[in-house]
């Protein structure tokens, strides 16, 4: 199995993460949410018909063709999305930022059509099989677009057999954030969601929790405490860190002692925990280097044989 | 994201590293020990006589600022905690990242120790001994007094470190103003005492007069003016001496906007140290003169009946000269340089946490390694493997002369840092997904080549020539193939651990070199 997570957007780390089953020799792949974006550049179409745009310090000046496709192919690389405009609607966009989330669904939609079939392409023929969950930085539409599909599989709210072995349960809920995501929802509504797919596993301990939600207090949840403008907290040794992992998740794992916890959210915590003979994980995220985290583990039919943490 | 790219965002989740570009530019200079140099000043003037100490550093910086800007460039590429091991892992061969780290820790745990000895013997002791405290003088200055201090500080590094990468940093911040104070006494005490009232001093109070000083060192053939040749001779010395500024590539996973910042970290490192160092060497030759004080270093270090300090010539002992009736003056030196040693092996002990943590999470020790605990992010485990081995060097260090065959240290150091470079120059044709995804800097042409590469050629012909430095007989005098043995036989032993863990691995399913692989990315 491999295991990747919180690629926001970063097609490079998708096209990794697809090309990575055939390299690993993976029977499963898996993609644990927050798979969207959270920005997109405009790249402005001038008058004259040069393309104008700022990124990374950066501005740019190109005329259409090779120069821009690839500033492009860099901005797709590290999870922006692109946005082709003119100076007027830009204009517009500045003097209405609401615009933008339109904008936004237009753009990862696109997107996400555009890496479904690339993985329908690499994965053709094969019998990987591939899923790829929402996370709480996802909107609601993305569960329609990962529905078109013929090859990838949206396993959010479902206990699927993913080998013949193993069932393995998913959502990319989470509890409540800072941010209030799309689907940060109350530990007692995550609770409930969890009970409704252990209720359906036929064999808990040969499972796999596909939870994008880190178990509280697991140091693969620590992140900085943020205070009401959505600052770090400071102390004089630097930001306030804080477990910010859900507890309806640990409670979980600890009473059903599955194979594997498989998490995400917390791009910097990355790291494992034995909880009991769960093996928790969370390979954390470099999406904007479009560095693919991943983790790779080899399964037999009742215990975790191998595994390895990879960089790629 | 760049201050001036034009971005819309929309409501999601984002965190915060711990350690800024000030505060690696810190630990940088820290790593450097930059008062070490009042030592190593001595040594480089006994063993090239007549070298110009101030040349040798502005050579140096030259020197550092190519190799520094290398492993800049390089970390904007692939700015991984882990540093040239990640680096030579990935773009040359698991065996050798793993083979040279494993030697750098252990030199790196067992050298610190050598600098614990500075604390006590040249720098608390004296003072205590000045202040007219000689039982608790007697007492730092026996290796009894030496030991215990340096396990005291070595469970207050491991605590410390445990609290986090940037409470670490505080502490060095609060190391490097002590030692930033006593680099200014000491030159301010310096210059205002003058040439002649250092000369007075030193003629009532050292036993010695000044002119015997230059007399004796005339007699032994110390050249009355610089010499060319010791000057470039000196200056893979003093280079010697530059290295460490770029120790921050071990944790750049910890470090704010990482690639702008490593850049300031190292770069800024080597200036600032570079105008310690000068200004340092300057003000001492300026004011107790080049001839008396290579005089001096000469006489010392050929054991000459005609030395008669009671302490060898190193700057810090010699200022005692420039602060009679001045206590307070030679114990702020002597506080700041204390600072500055215990500084040294903290940066040690916390990077060699760094790069176990790195092997754990790699799979080539055991993952338990890996463990952090849950309130402070701290790797645990490896901070105490890491404690212990230090604290078992200083028995090493304190009761035997084993740790002696770390005398080549700096010739592994260097073969580590051509290795790095090698990787460096071949990392555009050898990962040519990750180069073509690098920022433009490492992309940048010069005679037609990667500036990586360009760079990376630089380095080598650095390292190439100070390893040879290192091992020649006019540095270290007679050539013992033993030590330079012990060096390989650790690069020799990390390059058998990652064998026993790729068999290991071969057997239960996961090949180990999946770790170190990069996926097509098309």
């Amino acid at each position: 199995m491999f295991y990747a997570t919180d690629i926001h957007g970063s097609e490079r780390c998708f096209t990794k993460f697809v090309n990575g089953g055939p390299f690993y020799k993976a029977d499963v792949v898996v993609i644990g949410g927050d798979i969207t974006g959270k920005y997109f550049i405009p790249i402005v179409e001038q008058a004259d018909g040069t393309i104008t745009a700022t990124y990374l310090g950066k501005e740019y000046k190109l005329k259409p063709g090779k120069e821009l496709d690839q500033l492009e192919q860099r901005i797709r690389a590290a999870g922006y999305y692109v946005y082709r405009t003119n100076p007027n609607d830009l204009q517009d966009l500045r003097n209405n930022p609401a615009k933008s989330e339109q904008i936004f669904e237009t753009l990862i939609t696109e997107s996400l059509r555009r890496l479904m079939a690339y993985a329908e392409q690499k994965l053709k023929g094969t019998k990987i099989k591939c899923f790829v969950s929402p996370g709480n930085d996802d909107a609601f539409f993305v569960d329609k677009v990962l529905a078109e599909s013929n090859t990838v599989i949206n396993p959010e709210g479902q206990v699927i057999d993913i080998d013949g072995l193993h069932e393995m349960a998913s959502t990319g809920y989470t509890n409540m954030t800072p941010w209030n995501c799309p689907r940060d929802i109350s530990e007692e509504e995550l609770m409930k969601r969890i009970d409704d797919m252990t209720s359906k596993l036929k064999n808990p301990s040969r499972s796999i929790f596909n939870f994008h939600c880190p178990p509280f207090d697991s140091t693969l949840d620590s992140a900085p405490q943020l205070d009401e403008k959505l600052q770090p907290k400071l102390s004089p040794s630097g930001p306030v860190m804080a477990p910010v992992g859900s507890t309806s998740v640990r409670t979980a794992i600890e009473k059903y002692q599955p194979l594997l916890g498989l998490h995400g959210h917390i791009h910097e915590s990355k790291g494992y925990l034995p909880l009991g003979r769960t093996i928790c994980v969370n390979p954390g995220s470099e999406y904007t280097e479009g560095v693919l985290r991943g983790f790779l583990a080899e399964l037999t039919e009742d215990k975790v044989k191998d595994f390895l943490f990879v960089s790629a | 994201m760049g201050t001036t790219t034009e971005y819309f965002a929309r409501k999601a989740s984002g965190l915060a590293r711990a350690v800024s570009a000030r505060d690696a530019m810190i630990f940088n200079i820290m790593w450097m020990a930059p008062l070490g140099t009042w030592i190593y000043g001595i040594w480089a003037l006994s063993l090239f006589p007549g070298a110009d100490l101030p040349m040798t550093v502005l050579i140096s910086e030259v020197v550092a600022l190519i190799v520094g800007a290398f492993y800049a460039v390089f970390s904007a590429s692939m700015a991984r905690s882990g540093g040239d091991y990640i680096w030579m892992s990935r773009v040359l061969h698991p065996i050798i990242g793993l083979s040279m780290n494993f030697f750098f820790n252990m030199a790196l745990l067992s050298i610190g120790g050598a600098t614990l000895f500075w604390v006590t013997q040249y720098s608390l002791g004296p003072m205590f001994e000045v202040l007219g405290v000689p039982a608790v003088a007697a007492f730092l200055g026996s290796n009894n007094g030496t030991f215990i201090i340096a396990i005291i500080l070595y469970a207050l590094f491991g605590v410390l470190i445990t609290r986090g990468a940037r409470v670490t940093h505080l502490v060095l911040w609060a190391l490097f103003i002590l030692t930033v104070i006593a680099i200014l006494v000491y030159n301010a005490t310096l210059l205002s005492l003058g040439s002649e009232g250092f000369k007075a001093n030193f003629n009532a109070l050292s036993g010695m007069t000044y002119d015997q000083v230059i007399s004796a060192g005339q007699a032994i053939g110390y050249p009355s003016s610089y010499v060319t040749g010791s000057t470039v001779l000196a200056v893979a010395f003093t280079y010697f001496s530059f290295t460490g500024f770029n120790s921050t590539v071990y944790y750049s996973a910890e470090i704010k906007d990482v690639r702008r910042s490593q850049f300031i970290a190292i770069l800024g490192s080597t200036i600032l140290y570079m105008f310690i160092l000068w200004v340092d060497y300057y003000v001492t030759v300026s004011v107790m003169g080049p001839q008396f004080v290579g005089s001096l270093a000469g006489l010392f270090g050929s054991n000459n009946p005609a030395y008669k300090l009671a302490f060898p010539p190193f700057f810090q002992n010699l200022f005692r000269y420039a602060t009679v009736g001045n206590p307070l003056a030679f114990s702020l030196v002597a506080i700041g340089f204390a600072a500055m040693s215990i500084a040294a092996p903290l940066t040690y002990v916390f990077a060699g946490t760094r790069m176990i943590f790195a092997w754990a999470f790699d799979r080539v020790v055991p993952i338990s390694l890996a463990k952090v605990d849950s309130k402070y992010r701290s790797p645990y485990m490896a901070i105490i493997v890491t404690v212990v081995m230090s604290m078992i060097a200083m028995v090493l260090w304190v009761y035997t002369s084993l740790l002696s065959y770390f005398l080549y240290a700096s010739f592994g150091w260097m073969v580590m840092q051509a290795f790095a470079s090698i990787a460096g120059i071949v990392f555009p044709w050898r990962r040519k997904d990750i180069f073509d995804a690098s920022p433009e800097i490492v992309k940048k042409k010069v005679l037609g080549l990667p500036l990586i590469t360009v760079l990376g050629i630089g380095t080598l012909l650095c390292s190439i020539y100070i390893a040879y430095a290192s091992v020649a007989p006019a540095y270290m005098g007679t050539f013992n193939p033993g030590y330079l043995g012990f060096s390989i036989s650790l690069m020799i032993i990390g390059a058998i651990i990652y064998l026993i863990a790729w068999a290991y691995r071969k057997r239960t399913g996961l090949p180990l070199e999946l770790t170190f692989r990069e996926i097509p990315p098309e």
